[in-house]
């Protein structure tokens, strides 16, 4: 061995060489072994359910789930359709209400207030945001059902357009947000006023974040019960209208049907599950592909 | 601090005449002192080390830096002898009247039509769909970008390269009929290339429009400009500094016989 190598073994190179054995390795060893175990164990029960509720549900999953009325005890066909529509109709009456309101709401948030206004706005909407649904309900019952004197799907909406509104305020708000000052500088620099700028320009540009927002908060809405708990009545029958008390829905149906002991009823509470899944895969869906519609 | 709000050339009118103005960030007093006079049709550069408030005086011109909450301004701008800060004037009319080209190129996201076409709408200067066309097409000539983009007018504005873009913003500018177009560093994002290309630009605006351009490039300043003010910062007591106009004069005495010592510094690139 010469004299280099003997300086090149016995230098710091030595110490480039891997060793395992030495406390912060092992750690290093412990905490990934850690973190992966946490993630399947978070994993487990999502796909568990996806895949629980596609195994129940796929008896039904046929066109007549989609065409018929749910079936009266002792009956061994049909569907969940005017659950589907009442659903469907329940919460598009309840994102016209909550879209217009906040998105005109984040507009001003984002453009036209600033420092503890905006501020206190923001932290409101937050804790609006997390307020359960539950709370929605009984507003919507207290303020709505008990003043007309009867359940109505109008009464559903408005309690559903509550939960929703904090998420499109919000989304609108950070949609906003993120649209370069320099655009709006741009567009005034060029004779439009603040209202055209905001209207033409920014609020254009900021759609896809909005309508994001806007899937997310349908989403939510669609699947949930306790709102509609207190505002309306369920029926299996098709709707009637925005000011009728009855209501079919898909969330409730569940409710009801998985907790009867008739079986066939229950396969089609599970069918009915796998419909809001499928929606709410569908609505995130949408929404990834509108976030990648964007500018900026 | 000398007064350069008298007239300094005499063959020519004079369109901007800022008259002791002070621009005011909160309590403080950034901008200190300046008056001078914008001849018409002609380029004017504004020159100087970060910081000495050239942007900030620019954007006094077509008052935007009202945008700004805490901003507010003493002294007197007038064009066509209208005081611009009058309260009876309507900052958005100024703004069709006196356009801007910002550092950055920012086309609006829109198609490239509707980049120039946004600005005649909203100003209501255009009736039909024909005159909407026209006055595109003879923005985009203006801005010598229309053989580039005319067979793709449908894409976005954001498909076209940086010196492209900076093309697109200036001919969204000329579309509404300015008679100012002021340019905050135009070329400061751009390759050398789309940088003369822009040059060009200029020099072919200053036909029909009054010109003015803050610059950090001095070569570019002489290259483009007939007049040219420097402007220097002048540090004060707890880390602040405040910006003034040192000398304002044609381009050429400016870079070859400047009055103020700082000035020969400043083009001989001693300092800054």
């Amino acid at each position: 061995m010469s004299n280099y190598d003997q300086a090149y073994t016995d230098s710091g190179a030595k110490a480039l060489i891997r060793n395992r054995s030495r406390p912060r390795d092992i750690l290093d060893i412990i905490m990934t072994g850690i973190s992966g175990a946490c993630i399947a164990l978070t994993v487990i029960p999502l796909f568990a359910v996806l895949f629980y509720v596609l195994l129940k549900g796929a008896a039904r999953f046929n066109l007549a789930l989609f065409t018929q009325l749910p079936p009266v005890a002792g009956q061994e066909t049909g569907g969940i359709a005017s659950a589907i529509l009442g659903t469907i109709m329940v919460v598009l009456i309840a994102t016209l209400i909550a879209v217009p309101f906040g998105v005109l709401a984040a507009i001003f948030l984002s453009e036209f207030s600033g420092g503890k206004v905006a501020q206190s706005i923001r932290f409101a909407t937050n804790v609006m945001s997390g307020v359960p649904s539950i709370i929605a309900g009984v507003f919507a019952y207290s303020l709505i059902v008990l003043t007309v004197g009867q359940f109505s799907v109008m009464a559903g909406a408005i309690a559903l357009a509550v939960l929703m509104l904090p998420t499109i305020v919000r989304t609108t708000d950070e949609a906003l947000q993120i649209i370069p000052q320099d655009i709006r500088a741009a567009s005034v620099g060029i004779g439009a006023s603040n209202y055209q700028t905001v209207l033409q320009v920014v609020l254009p540009a900021a759609i896809p974040a909005i309508l994001t927002g806007v899937t997310l908060a349908i989403a939510r809405a669609a699947g949930e019960t306790a709102p509609l708990l207190f505002t309306v009545v369920y029926t299996n029958n098709w709707p009637r209208g925005p000011f009728a008390p009855t209501l079919p829905s898909m969330a409730y149906l569940i409710y009801e049907f998985a907790r009867g002991f008739d079986k066939t009823l229950q396969e089609f509470a599970w069918a009915a599950s796998l419909v809001l899944v499928l929606l709410v895969l569908l609505t995130s869906v949408l929404s990834r592909w509108a976030s990648g519609q964007s500018d900026y | 601090m000398m007064d350069y709000s008298k007239p300094t050339t005499n063959d020519t009118e004079t369109v901007l005449q800022a008259e002791n103005l002070d621009v005011f960030y909160g309590d403080f007093k950034a901008v200190r002192g300046v008056s001078l006079n914008i001849p018409k049709n002609k380029v004017t550069a504004f020159i100087g080390p970060s910081g000495c408030g050239k942007s900030t005086i620019l954007r006094c011109f077509n008052r935007l830096n009202d945008l700004i909450p805490i901003f507010h301004l003493d002294g007197k701008i007038y064009y066509q002898n209208k005081n611009l800060y009058d309260p009876d004037v309507d900052p958005v009319e100024v703004r069709r009247r006196i356009g801007m080209v910002f550092q950055k190129p920012n086309p609006f996201p829109k198609s490239i039509y509707e980049n120039i076409a946004y600005g005649v709408r909203v100003n209501g200067l255009a009736k039909t769909k024909e005159q909407m066309d026209e006055v595109v097409e003879r923005s985009l000539r203006q801005a010598v970008l229309w053989d580039e983009v005319k067979d793709k007018l449908g894409q976005s504005g954001f498909a076209l390269s940086g010196g492209q873009q900076q093309r697109l913003c200036i001919a969204r500018t000329v579309a509404v009929n300015p008679d100012v177009v002021l340019m905050d560093e135009p070329c400061a994002s751009l390759d050398p290339i789309s940088t003369l290309s822009i040059e060009d630009l200029i020099h072919e605006l200053k036909e029909n429009y009054t010109i003015i351009i803050v610059t950090h490039n001095m070569q570019q300043a002489s290259r483009v400009a007939d007049m040219t003010a420097f402007y220097n910062a002048k540090a004060i007591e707890g880390g602040k500094r405040f910006g003034y106009l040192v000398e304002f004069n044609d381009t050429q005495s400016i870079f070859q016989n400047p009055q103020e010592e700082s000035t020969q510094q400043y083009v001989s690139g001693r300092f800054g």
